[in-house]
């Protein structure tokens, strides 16, 4: 579990973020999801909010528009119309 | 003395030129490079968007935009064309395709126009023109989103049963082919079928379904904006290489004929003083 797992978030317009992380917060309708590695595979809505991941202890912050979060074989993609590092 | 002048002034006027198309020739290049950036950005996320579908989009489903309607007889062609002129047969090799391609068609047509060009052309190919759409010359995700939302609420409102993009396709800087590609009703990309049995979904299949189907007409809009838009950078680009190739050579030319004039003035005036002096003194004797 501690060597994390590969996030990316990609817009039509580039790609925002293509690192390993260890945790990943999403925003979606329902509340925020925390996905850790070895997650199920799933895939879910992302509603606008920030997306919060930590990597080495350290947490980023995403601003993200509506969008859909992919998780499977260890990997995370954040498919979203509009996004900005924040 | 006169044709001298001529000369001289034919070539400042062509060396003129030839500073128009150079210059021309790499505002085009800068172009081309930004859209094939963009593009390149655009295809990892449209890429991915497509596997997604093609897992999910598997089997039937209520979503409107991929069930045909009943009946297929209105066409909707999305004609992109460039936003200028002076590239090529890049816009009238297309119009050319999209007049043979409902010539045997024949069902009933009209058109979205996207791009700046042609607004005297297009009609005479003979589909009436509902709408055009500026388009910048890097199309943004927020470009191709208002047209994408204006063609999903002609689909949806049943004023066309199919809605086809025609353009350029891009295949190298020096060759780009006249094209379509139908949009609506959509076809999930083939893929590698993943097992979903085991998959998480939230809140619901069908309400995914939705939100994908939306980012991939999303996408596929902004892909064939983008692509069109690198083919016609490209063409300019050619088109204006060839122009100042050309111009190069006609000053060479022209040079040539301008020296040949001096000399010829030059071998005239000689012979008159030769003339002259000869005439002098055989008087003085």
């Amino acid at each position: 579990m501690a060597e994390g797992f590969h996030l990316s978030v990609l817009t039509g317009d580039g790609t925002i973020f293509d690192d390993r992380v260890d945790y990943v917060n999403l925003p979606t309708g329902y509340g925020s999801v925390g996905i850790l590695a070895g997650h199920a595979p799933m895939l879910c809505a992302v509603d606008k909010g920030i997306l919060r991941c930590t990597k080495e202890g350290e947490t980023l912050r995403i601003r993200v528009s509506s969008g859909i979060a992919n998780v499977g074989n260890n990997e995370v993609t954040v498919l979203v119309s509009d996004g900005k590092m924040e | 003395m006169a044709n001298l002048r001529a000369i001289r002034s034919r070539i400042k006027s062509v060396q003129n030129t030839q500073q128009i198309t150079k210059s021309m020739k790499m505002v085009a290049a800068a172009k081309l490079r930004r859209t094939q950036t963009a593009f390149s950005a655009l295809r990892s996320f449209a890429d991915k968007s497509g596997e997604i579908l093609s897992q999910v989009g598997a089997g039937a489903s209520e979503n409107p935009y991929l069930n045909a309607h009943a009946q297929r007889d209105r066409v909707c062609y999305v004609l992109i064309v460039g936003n200028r002129g002076l590239c090529g047969t890049y816009n009238t090799a297309l119009l050319r395709y999209l007049e043979d391609r409902q010539k045997k068609d024949g069902r009933e047509a009209f058109l979205v126009v996207a791009g700046r060009w042609g607004k005297d052309m297009i009609p005479t190919v003979g589909i009436p023109i509902r709408r055009s759409f500026e388009i910048s010359d890097t199309p943004s995700s927020a470009e191709a989103r208002e047209l994408t939302d204006y063609l999903r609420q002609l689909y949806r409102g049943g004023e066309a049963d199919e809605i086809v993009l025609v353009f350029e396709q891009f295949k190298s800087v020096l060759s780009q082919t006249p094209g379509c590609k139908t949009l609506l009703p959509l076809t999930p990309p083939e893929g590698g079928v993943i097992d979903s049995s085991n998959m998480i979904f939230e809140p619901d299949r069908d309400s995914l379904l939705d939100a994908l189907v939306e980012m991939y007409l999303d996408n596929s809009v902004h892909a064939a904006l983008l692509e069109a838009r690198t083919g016609e950078h490209s063409a300019r680009m050619t088109a204006m290489t060839s122009a100042s190739d050309n111009t190069e050579e006609l000053i060479g030319e022209l040079t040539l004929e301008l020296n040949h004039a001096r000399q010829a003035a030059i071998t005239t005036e000689i012979s008159e003083i030769v003339g002259g002096a000869s005439a002098l003194s055989s008087k003085q004797h």
